[in-house]
C-alpha cells in the first residue's frame, strides 16, 4: 500500500473564467506533501486564490488537472474533497448561517458522520485553538466581527483536514491572536497536516511558512525556502514588496539575513554577550 | 497652528448596551498634523472616527457625555452638511464607496450634493482627479479600476469637498501590497503638500511610524499613550500588554530587553535600527556577513 | 452585461434624445397600446415602431433575441386564453389542435392585441432604461419636481443588486467548500441548502446597505435642498421635433383605432382561416 504523502499534485493548471475572457492561470504546476506551510503571495489579480479554488476542487481547470490525496477534482464531487481540503475565506459572515455556535461547528461534522462524543470534542478543541470562550449556545451573529472569523477558522480546525487554505484569514483579528494561531496551525504542520496561507503580511509569513510561492499575472514565478525568498531584497522590491525590517537591518549591518524576530534577537543577543566574533553564523 | 479635534472627557454607550465603549477620552489633534491610532479589536477606534465623522450621533444613536470640538466648534452642535465640509470618511471596503457609474460621475456627486455651481464642480473634480493620477481613467468605470485605485478614488470623492480634516478606518486593510504603497503614498502627499490633518487607524504600523507625527494607543475605551512614535513604542511593556504590533525592528530590540540587555532607545525605523545595532555592538563592531 | 442595470453605451440617435422624450414615447406607447388591446393587427404597428427605435439605439438584438425566445411562448398562450373567450364570437377560422379552442377571427385579433398591450410597454420600458444613463434620470426626477432621492434609490437598487449578486456566487463557494451542496441535483437537497445561502447573504446585504449609507452621508447626501448637477440634461430642438412626431405617429394610430380601422383585411388570405 503507498502511503500518500503527496497531498496536491497540481500539474500544468490554465483556467480562465469564460470563453472571451484573458486566462487568470498560466500553465501552473504545484505539489504540496504533508507538513508543509505555505505562504501564497502576489498582488491582487495575479490568481492566488483563483489557485486555491482549484485546490479543494470549487474550480475546474480547462487544462490540466489537480489531484487531491490522488483524486482527480474533474471527477470527484467538492463535498469529498472537502473532508480532506479546508478553506477559510476572507469574510466570515458569507459562512455563518446556523443558530448556535455548536451549530455552526456541528454542521460540517454531523455530514462527516461523527459522533456526538466526537463533535463534543473536536468543538472544544477547536475554539480553544482560536482562543473563543463563547458559550456554545450563543448566537454567532451577537459575536463581534473578530470572534466571528475566529469562529469561522475554528469551523474549518474542528475537521482537522488533511490541508488547510487560509484566504487572508485575519482581518478584524489583532496581531497577536493571529500569531497564536498561526502557531496552533503549526502544531498542525507537525502533526502531519498541510497549510496554504494567503495573505500580504510579509512578516507573519515569515514567522510560520518554511516555503513560499509567488505568483504573478497568473503563474508561478518563485517557489522555494521562506527565509531565501524573504531575504532577497532585490527580488521583493523589483515586485513592489517592502522587505522586512528586519532583514533590511541585518544586511545593512552586515549581520546576516533574517525573516524572523526571535532568530535576529537571538543572534544580537549572543554577539553582544558573548562577544562579535567572525563566525558564520548561519541561520538555518 | 491651531487646534484641530479637541476631545474632552468623551463617553459614548450604544443604544441598548450596558457598557461604555468610549471611557473618557481626552485627545487635542493640531491642525495639519498626522495621528495614527492603534488598538486591539473592540477597543473603540471605529467608534471614536464614528463620532469624528458625524456618524453618530446623525446616523447611530447612543448616549454621549463630553465635549467634541472639531475646528473649534462643537460637533454634536453642528448640522450634517456643516460636518462633511469640514471632515471627510473613508473606510475599509472600496467597493462600498463607489456608487456611480464612472469615476467622473463618483468625484463629482458630492459637490452636486452640496448644491455648488456647475462650472465649480467640474473644476474641482477635475483637480482632485489630476491630483491623484485618475485623469486618464475619468470616463471608465470604476469596475476596471485595481482595489486600490477604487480607494484612491473613493478618498479624491471625499477630498473633492476639500475636507481639512481627513479620517481613514483601516484604508489598506483590504488591499494587496501594491495597492497599500499607493494609498499611504497619497495619504502622505496630502499631509505634506496639502497640510491636512489626518487620524488614520491602521494596523500597518511601520509606514506609519515613518510619517506619523504620534501614535496614539487605545485599549478599552480609553487611550493609553499618545506621542511621539518614538516614545510610545519605547515602553515594551506597553505595547506588550495591549497586544499590538510595533514596528519589527522595534520588537527585535524588546527581546533584547528581555534578555537583560541595556538598551537607550527603541528603534522603530530601518534606519534607526541600522544605527542602534551598530552602537550596541559597540567598537566591536565591523565584522562582515560572510554567509 | 453592463455595470448597471440595463444601460448599454453607444452612440446613437436615441442615446442623444433627452431622456424626457424617451419617457413621453412610453407613456404614449402604452396609452396607444391600450387604445388598441382588442386589435392585434394595429397594435403591432406600435410593435414595428419600437422594433425600429431599438435598431436606431443600435441595442444588441441578440440580447433581447432570447427574451424574444421566451416572449414567443407567451404569445401563443396570450393568443389562446383570450382567444378561448371569443370562440363564438367572429368567423371561424380554424381550431387549435391541442386544447381544442376555436380560434375566430375576432378571438385573434383580440389575442394579440392583450399580447401587445403587455409587450410593447416592456420594450418601450427597456428602451428608455437601456438608452438612459442612471444619472440622466435622477435629473429627471428633480426636473419633474420629483425629490431626487427617489431617483437615487433606483440607481443605488442597481448597484446593490450587483453586489449582492456577487455575494451569493461568493456565498456559494463558501459553503461548497464545507461540503454543503448548495448546487445538487436533488430539489430536496436544494432547498434545505438554501438556509446556508440565505442567511449570510442577509446579514451580507445588510451590512452593505449599511455601507453605502454611510458613503451617502460623507458625500452630503440629501442634506441640500437643491442639489446641482456637473452634466446637466439640455432640452434641444431635436427634442423637440421628436416629441412632435412621437405624439404625431401615436396619437395617429390611437385615432385611426377609435374610428374602427383596422388593418385586419390586410393581412394576405392564406393567413386566415382554411387550415
Amino acid at each position: 500500500m503507498v502511503v500518500l504523502d503527496k497531498l496536491i499534485e497540481a500539474k500544468d493548471l490554465w483556467y480562465r473564467y469564460s470563453q472571451g475572457s484573458g486566462w487568470v492561470l498560466r500553465g501552473v504546476s504545484l505539489n504540496i506533501v504533508r507538513g508543509e506551510f505555505i505562504g501564497l503571495i502576489g498582488e491582487s489579480g495575479a490568481g492566488k486564490t483563483t489557485l486555491a479554488k482549484h485546490l479543494n476542487g470549487l474550480l475546474k481547470p480547462n487544462r490540466g488537472f489537480v489531484k487531491v490525496l490522488g483524486m482527480d477534482t474533474r471527477r470527484t464531487p467538492t463535498s469529498k474533497i472537502a473532508r480532506h481540503v479546508g478553506y477559510v475565506f476572507q469574510n466570515p459572515d458569507s459562512q455563518i448561517f446556523a443558530a448556535t455556535i455548536y451549530d455552526e461547528i456541528a454542521s460540517g461534522l454531523k455530514k462527516l458522520g461523527y459522533s456526538n462524543e466526537e463533535i463534543a470534542g473536536r468543538i472544544e478543541y477547536a475554539l480553544k485553538a482560536v482562543d473563543l470562550k463563547k458559550p456554545l449556545t450563543l448566537s454567532p451573529h451577537i459575536l463581534s466581527f473578530g470572534e466571528r472569523h475566529r469562529l469561522a477558522i475554528a469551523t474549518v480546525l474542528a475537521i482537522k483536514p488533511d490541508i488547510i487554505i487560509l484566504d487572508e484569514p485575519f482581518a478584524g483579528i489583532d496581531y497577536r491572536r493571529s500569531l497564536q494561531m498561526l502557531q496552533t496551525l503549526r502544531k498542525l504542520v507537525e502533526e502531519g497536516h498541510s497549510i496554504v496561507l494567503i495573505a500580504h503580511d510579509l512578516q507573519l509569513i515569515g514567522e510560520v511558512a518554511d516555503r513560499v510561492v509567488v505568483m504573478k499575472q497568473g503563474s508561478i514565478i518563485r517557489d522555494g525556502d521562506v527565509e531565501e525568498i524573504l531575504g532577497d531584497i532585490g527580488f521583493l522590491e523589483e515586485n513592489g514588496y517592502t522587505p522586512l525590517q528586519a532583514t533590511l537591518v541585518g544586511i545593512r549591518t552586515g549581520l546576516g539575513r533574517y525573516v524572523r524576530v526571535e532568530d535576529m534577537a537571538r543572534d544580537l543577543s549572543r554577539r553582544i554577550k558573548y562577544g562579535n566574533h567572525n563566525e558564520n553564523i548561519k541561520l538555518l | 497652528m491651531g487646534l484641530a479635534i479637541e476631545i474632552e472627557d468623551l463617553w459614548f454607550k450604544y443604544p441598548l448596551s450596558e457598557d461604555w465603549v468610549l471611557k473618557g477620552i481626552d485627545i487635542d489633534i493640531r491642525e495639519g498634523e498626522f495621528v495614527a491610532i492603534m488598538g486591539p479589536s473592540g477597543c473603540g477606534k471605529s467608534t471614536l472616527l464614528y463620532i469624528l465623522a458625524g456618524i453618530i450621533p446623525n446616523m447611530i444613536r447612543g448616549e454621549i457625555r463630553g465635549s467634541v470640538k472639531v475646528l473649534g466648534k462643537e460637533i454634536l452642535n453642528l448640522r450634517p452638511e456643516e460636518i462633511v465640509r469640514n471632515i471627510g470618511f473613508v473606510f475599509q471596503n472600496p467597493d462600498s464607496q463607489l456608487l456611480m457609474p464612472t469615476v467622473i460621475e463618483e468625484v463629482v456627486m458630492g459637490l452636486e450634493n452640496l448644491g455648488l455651481p456647475r462650472e465649480e464642480i467640474l473644476a474641482r473634480a477635475w483637480n482632485v482627479i489630476k491630483y491623484v493620477g485618475l485623469d486618464g481613467k475619468a470616463r471608465q468605470s470604476p469596475r476596471s479600476l485595481s482595489a486600490g485605485e477604487k480607494q484612491i478614488l473613493a478618498i479624491a470623492s471625499v477630498l473633492a469637498l476639500k475636507p481639512k480634516i481627513l479620517i481613514l478606518d483601516e484604508p489598506t486593510s483590504m488591499l494587496d501590497h501594491i495597492g497599500t504603497a499607493k494609498v499611504l503614498g497619497l495619504i502622505e502627499r496630502l499631509k505634506r503638500e496639502a497640510g491636512i490633518t489626518v487620524v488614520v487607524v491602521e494596523h500597518r504600523i511601520e509606514w506609519a511610524v515613518e510619517v506619523a507625527d504620534k501614535i496614539a494607543i487605545m485599549n478599552n475605551g480609553r487611550i493609553e499613550a499618545y506621542g511621539d512614535p518614538r516614545e510610545v513604542f519605547g515602553v515594551p511593556n506597553l505595547v506588550r500588554k495591549i497586544g499590538i504590533r510595533p514596528p519589527m525592528i522595534s520588537e527585535v530590540f524588546y527581546r533584547l530587553v528581555e534578555d537583560g540587555i541595556e538598551i537607550h532607545g527603541i528603534p522603530i525605523t530601518v534606519d534607526e535600527g541600522v544605527k542602534a545595532v551598530k552602537e550596541i555592538l559597540g567598537g566591536r563592531f565591523g565584522q562582515a556577513y560572510r554567509g | 452585461m453592463s455595470e448597471l442595470g440595463l444601460y448599454v453605451d453607444r452612440k446613437s440617435p436615441i442615446h442623444s434624445l433627452d431622456p424626457r422624450v424617451k419617457i413621453l414615447w412610453f407613456a404614449m406607447v402604452l396609452f396607444s397600446s391600450i387604445i388598441c388591446q382588442f386589435d392585434g393587427s394595429v397594435s403591432f404597428l406600435i410593435f414595428l415602431s419600437l422594433l425600429i427605435g431599438m435598431i436606431i439605439a443600435k441595442l444588441p438584438l441578440t440580447r433581447f433575441l432570447l427574451t424574444f425566445l421566451y416572449g414567443s411562448i407567451f404569445f401563443l398562450v396570450a393568443v389562446l386564453v383570450w382567444a378561448s373567450y371569443y370562440q363564438n364570437i367572429g368567423e371561424y377560422l380554424f381550431t387549435f389542435p391541442l386544447a381544442g379552442i376555436r380560434i375566430t377571427d375576432v378571438g385573434l385579433l383580440v389575442g394579440t392585441g392583450k399580447f401587445f398591450l403587455i409587450i410593447n410597454p416592456v420594450i418601450a420600458m427597456t428602451i428608455l432604461l437601456s438608452t438612459v444613463k442612471p444619472y440622466d434620470l435622477v435629473q429627471v426626477f428633480s426636473k419633474l419636481g420629483l425629490p431626487y432621492k427617489a431617483g437615487f434609490m433606483f440607481l443605488l437598487s442597481l448597484r446593490m443588486l450587483t453586489l449582492a449578486i456577487a455575494e451569493i456566487r461568493n456565498i456559494m463557494d463558501v459553503q461548497k467548500a464545507r461540503g454543503i451542496e448548495v448546487d445538487s441535483k436533488n430539489p430536496i437537497k436544494r432547498v434545505s441548502n438554501m438556509i446556508p445561502v440565505f442567511i449570510p447573504l442577509i446579514i451580507r446585504v445588510m451590512s452593505l446597505a449599511w455601507e453605502l449609507s454611510i458613503t451617502l452621508m460623507v458625500r452630503g447626501f440629501g442634506y441640500s435642498r437643491t442639489r446641482g448637477y456637473a452634466f446637466p440634461i439640455q432640452w434641444s430642438g431635436k427634442d423637440t421635433l421628436t416629441s412632435i412626431l412621437i405624439i404625431a405617429i401615436y396619437t395617429s394610430i390611437a385615432v385611426y383605432k377609435l374610428m374602427g380601422f383596422s388593418l385586419y383585411s390586410l393581412i394576405p388570405v392564406p393567413f386566415k382561416g382554411g387550415f
